[in-house]
């Protein structure tokens, strides 16, 4: 056998190794409170492949190491030894000794010098340990001179071996006969060593039995799947962002086009590509609860550690984002879990006094939400007191003491995000050196992620962290300003609105907009990067409305242009500085449009946060006048293509779908025979200059009232029913049928002038009322 | 190109005596780099205007799917805009950096594309020369008489039959604190 054929069984056996470990993890830390015999079961299961195949590999340390858990844990599961926190200790020590061996073979290929001698003892004396109630279970006999082979099942299993060697054509019946038959006359050698040392096959080929045999006991699932390299799919991806590129580039050609085979073709192209970059977005996927699983000990030792009892609780474990992704937040999350442990909740009789149950629980809950993951780490804790964290920012001279009294208490409590801001009041070995919060933000936000925290004192403190699905392809705002067009990510926008100048005001200097009773700072993109505007001056502005950290404020673009997915791609080493971009993106006619990042275009422009606390103030004392500005009302999204509408809910009379057989032309018109009469059809994307889906078989409908009759809007999707506060602008149209925007979920949305849209098809007026 | 520069870099190695160089001409001089370093020459239009960063970033390029940087090397090298309405292809034409801008309008540049390590970055240049191999033995060091800004990344000259040759060291010429620093000497 080749050395390169020996590196690749030991890579894929350090894979597997991990893999079973890391999906045990979890299993590790119930092991205390239940001893479900099947978990012990799968627990045993694992170590023992690791000892098969480590003994057939020569790594003995490893070898000797699993053996004496491997004997521990089958009592265990037989029931002939009660679990215990000693054992529960020596059996963690052991899964925490494996690995390091792992590790260092992954490295140098061999195991290293460190003796696991002291932990090999412990565990023989657990193992030897008497039992100190009568076991459920009579103990089998057991030749305790012989320890390097099992009881029963052992024989079993080498039997299916066995009988897999032969299936695999490796070796031949009688080989394995003999084999066996020298085992049954007491040779106290593993079937596959004997097989090896009769030269009938290599031990390569025993581990990968031994491989075969572990996935066969998963119910044969691994045929199911196959292993990847991430690299590859890190091609794939990129491969796919560039497919997205030349598809964007050839719907923009197709849309100066009329050749109609060429249109639908394209369109083709536009479906597949959309449904390929999504699968392969997918094969990236990663549940949450890979990352989650080593928060069950993370919570444990740290218990063991503080003196605190805690439970960790998981909801929503499979909700899934990429896996660079999921990489980049675990350093963060374990942070805050740690934190939660730490510093969040009290000692166990500090809860009792404060009258709560002597366990505290951290609840891990992860959620997909309007194209973001949110993952909130919350702990039934203190709370984290304002109080205490205003004379810290007083001590720390970060705040006047009038400036401190001044700011809301949810506005103190995030303080604890600046650098060099720690409120333990004393320095634990696991935090409270000032550093943590300020990076968990770094690194959350370095991936497009936001962190915040909401507390009550007395009941618990809140973490809430944010992280976009994807980092490669993600949706934007597209805006003209002089020459130039930027993208701004969907993730930092708020809205858009379009306003007359004359509403613009001034406050020390500063350009404002009164928006909903709160005042919104304006920056002029133009002046900010000196592009020429286009000279003449417009009656109104538009204005997106953009969030970055807890600032918010308006860009004035010249034009708004549309959304679309677009591929980041880093701006090289020499812009590396330029933190108020992003990176680029290759726009649908082959030009490069730099990526605005709100939050160091905020700093760039130094919109100082007092500016913004004034806006806060004012919102404050307009915000009785604003609740008579706005009302919510409840608005129907659909979707037509890859544009968002909404439209008030209250006007809608039903909703309906057509077959688009049943769909007739009548009068120049589409028309279907709906009850007892013929309402009329209208395609929103026909009026609003939106291509439809194409071989859509079932077409959603909106039915209106009005005047008597029903009239049918055709839709590709009824997205979702929303509570939003629409800012309706009547001036400046931002195009036929649409009376503004507005970012609903995340998603840029327009809502739609039903009026005018219907108006085509009835003369008579559709009016709010006449739904009713 | 590709091929030339690919036999010759072997040659100039191992007889270590001549060395292959990509010539352009800039501000009226007649300048030098590593014909391996070179990936392609372009002309192109369509550059990005990257918006407070220095005016030696000329902007962002797209090259076949990779976005990339171009500097505007009279900037870089302290000589005046060119003028641009000049003509491109011919290459012996003496441009002597003209004076202020043309009106609007697309530009057309000129540009040299160097690839360093992973990523590419290109040179926009007055016009482009030959593929000329030159013998070490008339190398000399950088005259006295360039402007300083030329002399920090000018390595030496070549003395060829009808002129003088300059030679860039790439690594000088793309130093990221050199180019971001010069945002703070430029007005």
């Amino acid at each position: 056998m080749s050395f390169d054929d020996m590196d690749e069984i030991i890579g894929e056996f350090i894979v597997e190794s991990y893999e079973g470990l890391d999906q045990l993890e979890q299993a590790f830390v119930s092991l205390e409170q239940t001893d479900d015999p099947d978990t012990l079961a799968k627990i045993f299961r694992t170590v023992h492949t690791i000892k098969g195949t480590s003994g057939f590999l020569g790594f003995s340390t490893l070898e000797s190491v699993t053996h004496v858990g491997e004997n521990l844990l089958s009592k265990l599961r037989d029931g002939e030894l009660p679990m215990t926190t000693e054992i529960a200790d020596g059996l963690l020590a052991m899964i925490d000794a494996v690995r390091q061996i792992l590790s260092a073979i992954a490295e140098s290929g061999a195991e290293d010098d460190t003796r696991y001698d002291d932990l090999v003892a412990t565990l023989v004396r657990l193992d030897n340990a008497e039992a100190p109630l009568a076991p459920v279970h009579p103990i089998p006999r057991r030749r305790t001179d012989t320890p390097a082979i099992e009881d029963e099942p052992e024989t079993e299993t080498d039997q299916r071996i066995g009988q897999q060697l032969v299936e695999a054509g490796a070796i031949v019946e009688e080989q394995l006969d003999e084999a066996l038959a020298a085992q049954r006359e007491g040779d106290p050698r593993h079937i596959g060593e004997l097989l090896v040392a009769h030269e009938a096959l290599s031990p390569a080929d025993v581990a990968a039995a031994l491989t075969r045999q572990e996935r066969g006991d998963e119910r044969h699932g691994a045929s199911e799947t196959i292993r990847v390299d991430v690299s590859l799919l890190d091609d794939l991806m990129n491969s796919v962002g560039e497919l997205v590129l030349a598809r964007n580039q050839i719907l923009r050609y197709t849309e100066t086009q009329q050749d109609a085979a060429f249109i639908a073709t394209s369109q083709r192209l536009n479906l597949i590509t959309s449904e390929l970059q999504e699968n392969v977005m997918k094969t990236r996927m990663q549940p949450i609860e890979n990352v989650w699983n080593k928060f069950p000990r993370v919570v444990r030792d740290l218990t063991v550690s503080c003196g605190k009892s805690a439970r960790l609780d998981m909801v929503g474990r499979h909700t899934e984002l990429d896996k660079t992704l999921l990489e980049a937040i675990r350093d963060p999350l374990t942070h805050l879990v740690r934190n939660s442990v730490d510093h969040g909740l009290e000692t166990v009789e500090e809860r009792l006094a404060a009258g709560k149950p002597a366990e505290g629980v951290v609840t891990l809950t992860a959620r997909h939400e309007g194209g973001q993951v949110v993952v909130e780490i919350s702990d039934d804790g203190a709370g984290i007191d304002p109080v205490v964290i205003r004379r810290k920012a007083i001590e720390k001279g970060i705040l006047s003491a009038e400036e401190a009294a001044q700011r809301s208490d949810r506005d103190i409590i995030s303080l604890i995000f600046r650098p060099g801001f720690s409120t333990a009041a004393t320095v634990t070995n696991i935090s409270g050196r000032g550093v943590g919060m300020d990076v968990v933000r770094t690194n959350i936000e370095g991936i497009g992620g936001s962190v915040d925290v909401q507390s009550t004192v007395g009941a618990g403190t809140t973490f809430t962290v944010k992280i976009p699905l994807t980092l490669a392809i993600i949706p934007a705002l597209i805006v003209t300003s002089g020459d130039g067009r930027y993208a701004i990510p969907q993730v930092s926008l708020i809205e858009l609105v379009r306003v007359r100048c004359d509403d613009v005001e001034q406050i020390d200097g500063q350009r404002v907009y009164r928006l909903r009773g709160t005042l919104l700072p304006l920056i002029d993109l133009n002046e900010t990067f000196g592009a020429r505007g286009s000279g003449d001056h417009p009656e109104s502005l538009n204005i997106v409305v953009v969030r970055a950290d807890e600032r918010v404020f308006g860009l004035v673009v010249d034009d708004i242009n549309d959304t679309a997915e677009i591929v980041v791609k880093p701006l090289g080493r020499l812009l590396q500085h330029a933190t108020w971009f992003a990176g680029a993106t290759i726009m649908g006619d082959g030009r490069v449009a730099l990526i605005i990042d709100a939050l160091g275009f905020a700093e760039h422009v130094g919109l100082d946060r007092d500016a913004e606390q004034r806006g806060r103030s004012g919102a404050r004392t307009t915000s009785a006048e604003a609740a008579e500005i706005v009302e919510t009302e409840r608005m129907l999204v659909a979707r037509v293509g890859s544009r968002r509408f909404a439209m008030p809910l209250d006007i809608v009379a039903r909703l309906e779908q057509f077959a688009a057989g049943k769909i007739e032309i009548a009068n120049n018109r589409s028309a279907v025979q709906y009850g007892s009469e013929i309402m009329p059809l209208v395609r929103l994307g026909d009026e609003l200059g939106v291509s439809h889906d194409l071989d859509a078989t079932m077409l959603p409908a909106i039915v209106f009232n009005a005047a008597g009759r029903s009239v049918g809007l055709l839709v590709d999707e009824i997205v979702d029913i929303v509570e939003e506060a629409f800012d309706v602008t009547t001036d400046g149209h931002l195009s036929r049928g649409v009376l503004g925007s507005s970012v609903i979920n995340g998603l840029v949305t327009d809502l739609v002038d039903i009026h005018g849209v219907l108006s085509s098809v009835l003369p008579v007026p559709t009016r709010k009322g006449a739904a009713a | 190109m590709t091929t030339t520069t690919s036999t010759t870099t072997t040659t100039s190695t191992t007889a270590g005596r001549t060395q292959q160089l990509c010539t352009f001409r800039l501000a009226g001089l007649y300048f030098g780099v590593p014909a391996n370093t070179v990936q392609e020459m372009i002309r192109t239009s369509s550059h990005t205007r990257v918006p407070l960063v220095s005016p030696v970033i000329h902007g962002l390029v797209n090259l076949r799917g990779e976005i990339v940087t171009t500097i505007d090397l009279r900037h870089r090298l302290g000589f005046p805009p060119a003028d641009r309405g000049q003509h491109i292809n011919d290459s012996d034409d003496d441009n002597s950096g003209g004076g202020g801008d043309g009106d609007d309008g697309p530009t057309v540049t000129t540009n040299v594309v160097i690839r360093t390590g992973d990523t590419a970055i290109s040179l926009v240049v007055d016009a482009i020369g030959d593929v000329i191999t030159v013998d070490n033995a008339s190398f000399e060091a950088v005259p006295t008489t360039l402007n300083e800004q030329c002399r920090a990344v000018v390595d030496g000259i070549y003395q060829l039959e009808d002129e003088l040759l300059l030679t860039i060291d790439l690594d000088r010429l793309l130093d990221v604190d050199a180019v971001v620093g010069a945002l703070v000497a430029a007005p």
